[in-house]
């Protein structure tokens, strides 16, 4: 999967000894740039249902290996001169010291200050953006998968206050819902998005004029996250989207108490796997054995007869 | 016990998640199988290890307390071996390890491991408990000791060993629950013996 968005060469180092949530480390451009290196949270080392969130952690390397940021940082620079321009009214109560100054194209350009802010305006919105993309990456790679795992580690929220690096989790919720062609009804998430809770940080006047603009720019420009994302994953690796039918026939397997013999993708067999756990949750004998630790042997070894079979020619 | 196309047979039901079939994951080449005129299913060495450590562990008190046993599997060390990548086991050494296929055998069926001649015959020793009791569902552990000179680089993937299958006539009732599958090898621990603790109370 991996190589097919990065090239040949790419390599993947996943682990769960890093004591942080998945984050893929900003060293992988500078110093190793064919590795992508993707960190689990090591509170769910066995729970292999987490996995689909380490494509959010890939997106991060596509984002970089596809030069995103250059690609998206002149509209978004127009952005927050809009966004200037548009709430120049709350402008005047975040920064009343320049207050006097008139938003021209001309005092946008020249005036320091307001460069300064626009400036501090691209840099968090090109944060969220990326964010958002990655989402969309896992989204495309994993399907409902991917929203099963978002759900299950991060709703209702990451406790504490929220990153303004990061967009809003409710929002990145509504987005997930409304754009990544998962039905979440079917897979048991009628109000989605309202499982999460942000905590909005308390800001100063001037950190939370920047951070609405960022959250604002970022909105507008998430449904063509999503539609970048599907393209070049729709392009480069489409053999490792998910397939409805070959779910189907995991799930068979995992009925019957054993991995799958001839898996196609790591998504079917991650889809299969929260398949399972949703239809299972209910009447399971957790006495015998979680649930959760039962479906990661099954899944974990479906994963390796898929390397076995890709391996010997078979997939 | 079982012929080789009664076996195939036997693998292709229990593959397709057929009750009274014999799965066996990944699938064996069926045709090798059906070919071979030998009695038994020829298993590959999976990528994980477990070595009982030596410096963390002084004894093994058969009569061991639970507490005890989470001492026991914390003493030990799990490897994972990459295929391609060899596993040396000195002479004298032993290790836990899983075969690379996944079993589940039917209320109908049990069988026996057996080790392979040309591995033997170097002084490695396979499997020691090699019962496999109907309702088995998951990799098996072997019991690898080197008794012989030298050392022997054994690599996930090879032919590790063999299981003979025998039916169990009437069988209706599995060893043990459906959810036992593991993928990695498994200590396990001793049931408790009623007679024994009697004995040594």
């Amino acid at each position: 999967m991996a190589r097919a968005l990065l090239g040949p060469a790419a390599e993947v180092i996943m682990s769960s000894e890093w004591d942080f949530s998945p984050l893929t480390y900003p060293m992988t451009v500078s110093v190793l740039p064919e590795h992508v290196l993707i960190g689990m949270p090591s509170s769910e080392s066995s729970n292999a249902l987490i996995l689909p969130l380490a494509g959010h952690e890939l997106g991060h390397s596509v984002w970089r290996k596809e030069q995103l940021e250059s690609k998206w940082a002149r509209e978004v620079h127009q952005g927050a001169k809009d966004c200037l321009q548009l709430r120049w009214s709350d402008f005047q109560r975040a920064f009343p010291e320049h207050a006097a100054v008139k938003p021209t194209d001309t005092e946008l350009a020249n005036n320091m200050f307001l460069v300064h802010v626009q400036s501090d305006i691209v840099g968090l919105t090109l944060n969220q953006i990326e964010e958002i993309f990655c989402d969309a990456v896992g989204s495309h790679l994993f399907g409902p998968s991917y929203a099963c795992a978002f759900h299950y580690l991060l709703a209702p929220s990451l406790g504490g206050t929220r990153p303004i690096e990061y967009p809003p989790l409710a929002i990145r919720a509504t987005l997930l819902a409304s754009c990544s062609g998962i039905n979440l009804n079917t897979i048991g998430f009628p109000a989605y998005a309202a499982e999460f809770q942000d905590v909005q940080p308390s800001l100063a006047p001037r950190d939370d004029f920047i951070s609405r603009a960022a959250d604002e720019i970022a909105k507008k420009l998430s449904q063509r996250m999503y539609d970048d994302a599907r393209a070049l994953v729709m392009t480069k690796a489409r053999a490792f989207t998910p397939d409805y039918d070959s779910e189907l026939a995991i799930l068979r397997m995992f009925e019957a108490g054993i991995p799958s013999q001839s898996p196609r993708s790591l998504a079917d067999i991650l889809n299969a796997s929260w398949t399972y756990v949703r239809d299972k949750a209910s009447g399971f004998d957790e006495d015998e054995r979680p649930l959760l630790e039962w479906i990661s042997e099954l899944a974990l070894k479906s994963i390796e007869v898929l390397e076995y079979r890709s391996r010997i020619g078979h997939a | 016990m079982r012929d080789c196309t009664e076996l195939a047979k036997l693998i292709k039901l229990g593959n397709a998640g057929e009750a009274g079939g014999l799965s066996v994951i990944p699938e064996p080449d069926i045709s090798e199988i059906e070919q071979s005129g030998e009695a038994s299913v020829t298993l590959r060495l999976g990528r994980w290890f477990s070595v009982l450590r030596q410096s963390s562990q002084t004894y093994f008190d058969v009569r061991l307390e639970e507490v005890d046993l989470k001492a026991e599997a914390r003493a030990s060390k799990r490897y994972f071996i990459p295929f391609g990548e060899p596993f040396t086991l000195h002479p004298g050494r032993f290790v836990l390890a899983s075969t690379l296929e996944w079993l589940k055998f039917p209320a109908t069926l049990g069988g026996y491991i057996g080790g392979k001649s040309t591995l033997a015959r170097r002084g490695l020793i396979i499997e020691t408990a090699a019962g496999v009791h109907p309702g088995f569902n998951g990799c098996l552990t072997l019991e690898l000791a080197n008794v012989g000179e030298v050392p022997i680089k054994i690599r996930p993937g090879m032919k590790i060993c063999q299981v003979f299958v025998h039916t169990v006539p009437g069988g209706t009732r599995n060893s043990a629950g459906p959810l036992t599958g593991r993928r990695r090898p498994f200590l396990g621990a001793p049931k408790i013996d009623a007679i024994l603790n009697k004995l040594t109370s």
